[in-house]
């Protein structure tokens, strides 16, 4: 055993000094041919003749020296490094075919790595709020998850599954009154002298919302970063009108800036107060995170349509011991309910059964109906590296 | 090259090379090709390039030793010498040799029956 051991090292030691090797044998080999042309040239041959005659006695050099190679080194190891020189050899003499070959992994590595971040930041993450696990976002089979706010108020007043019921839409709100963004980063603009274009006091920019229920922040528990979410009473019409806004939008827009809260900001030409910022790290339950949230009420006051909530999103927090089989059962005897009391002209045919998933931003990984989507999109872009 | 020399069995040229350096002290490639070819009478087929093949060999499996050194004629030269591995190694492939070497002398003694 102990001999295998040696014998398998010297042949590594050989395998990585093969240089030396190499020069240590042809030296060798060459002590040799003169050896034996001496012996030739006593048997009367020629200085020549002798040479000549020696290399035939000894064999092909070239071949000699491989033979000796393979058997001091370590053959299967030189093999695999004869056949990396061979491919970029190969390489190099087709540059055309090379530059395919690397633009395609290029691009398949990077189209893969962008897909898979966007995948994880949408589905996999999970939602950041307290026991992600026991909030809900109740859907139909059929994968539609909007309601309506009659739907939404009808389960949230009958449950009885849930601690609480919120529902959300996204929804475009043009901000004016904001003077001067302070320049983000400062740092290299300042430093130039140079000022950038500013957004002139009255001009109006558009902001991305998330219209909220007011008991939104309570059912995800998530606490504001600074000042408060939402109260479910500022949710009524007769409140005053509120919003929060995203840590990212107050780092960006007001440079981070402790007296933004207290501040009015005009939405859609209505003076909004800002009650609170929200933690850095909640992203809410869009696949975007938006620069602000306002309760549901102060969006059908900013957009004077006499309904809200037209694609709504519900989410729920099971109560205590309720599980998720359960409150799906209970949902759906309450849309049961609802289709009797409220029977709809719009709605013909079957009805949809509800579905409950886990909440998080994008897709919903333990459905396999919305894992389908990001999964071909996944199996698409891998499709590419396989090619390459 | 004669045709009735022949071809060495595999693994003997082992036991050759080992004897020799036993019997005769350090030598070079070329003096053991040289005296291999010399005891067998010409009648072994020793392609001398094997030699080394086989020195290498035994060299890795420390049953013989190679320093360089000086040639009779001045000239710089590798010398291989027997090692102590290398002796124990010698008896016990002679002592198996033998025994193979007999088994086929007797095989080849029987006599066909009339």
């Amino acid at each position: 055993m102990l001999t295998k051991l040696q014998y398998l090292m010297a042949r590594m030691g050989a395998f990585l000094r093969a240089g030396g090797m190499d020069r240590d044998f042809d030296e060798e080999l060459e002590t040799h041919l003169t050896m034996l042309a001496e012996e030739y040239t006593r048997r009367g041959m020629s200085a020549d003749e002798a040479r000549r005659a020696a290399r035939m006695e000894l064999g092909g050099r070239a071949q000699l020296r491989e033979a000796h190679r393979a058997t001091r080194g370590l053959p299967l190891v030189e093999g695999f490094f004869q056949d990396i020189r061979y491919a970029l050899r190969a390489l190099r003499k087709n540059p055309g075919f090379t530059a395919i070959a690397v633009l395609t992994l290029a691009v398949g590595i990077g189209v893969n790595t962008a897909v898979f971040t966007a995948y994880n930041a949408m589905a996999l993450r999970p939602l950041q709020a307290t026991e992600p696990e026991r909030v809900m976002q109740i859907s139909r089979s059929n994968r539609d998850p909007s309601f309506s706010y009659r739907d939404y108020t009808w389960y949230r007043e009958h449950n009885r599954s849930f601690t609480g019921l919120a529902a959300m839409e996204f929804e475009v709100f043009s901000m004016s009154g904001v003077s001067a963004a302070v320049p983000a980063g400062g740092g290299i603009v300042g430093a130039a002298g140079i000022e950038l274009p500013r957004v002139l006091p009255g001009a109006s920019e558009p902001v991305n919302a998330v219209v909220v229920s007011g008991n939104y922040f309570q059912v995800l528990g998530v606490e504001a970063a600074m000042g408060r979410t939402f109260l479910p009473e500022e949710d009524s019409p007769a409140a005053q009108p509120v919003l929060l806004v995203s840590n990212n939008f107050w780092k960006r827009r007001f440079a981070g800036d402790p007296g933004t809260l207290g501040r009015r900001l005009r939405l859609n030409g209505i003076d909004v107060t800002v009650i609170g910022i929200a933690p850095p790290d909640f992203t809410g339950t869009w696949a975007t995170v938006p620069d602000l949230w306002v309760p549901l009420v102060v969006e059908s006051r900013l957009t004077s349509r006499p309904e809200i909530l037209h694609r709504g999103r519900i989410y729920g927090r099971l109560r205590p011991g309720v599980s998720k089989r359960q409150a799906e059962a209970e949902m759906n005897a309450l849309a049961h309910e609802l289709r009797t009391e409220f029977p709809s002209r719009t709605q013909a045919g079957m009805p949809v059964p509800l579905v409950l998933g886990l909440a998080n931003t994008g897709g919903n990984t333990n459905d396999n109906n919305s894992v389908a989507g990001p999964l071909l999109m996944l199996g698409s872009v891998g499709l590419v590296l396989l090619i390459a | 090259m004669a045709e009735d020399r022949s071809e060495i069995l595999q693994g003997t040229l082992d036991l050759m090379v080992l004897q020799t350096l036993e019997a005769m002290g350090p030598m070079h490639g070329f003096g053991i090709a040289r005296r291999i070819e010399q005891v067998s009478e010409e009648a072994l087929l020793v392609n001398q390039g094997t030699i080394y093949l086989c020195l290498v060999r035994l060299v890795q499996k420390r049953w013989i030793r190679a320093e360089w050194g000086t040639s009779e004629n001045n000239r710089r030269a590798k010398f291989y010498s027997i090692t102590n591995a290398g002796r124990k190694q010698l008896a016990a492939e002679a002592k198996s040799w033998e025994r193979v070497a007999g088994t086929i002398g007797r095989l080849l003694q029987l006599t066909p029956r009339s």
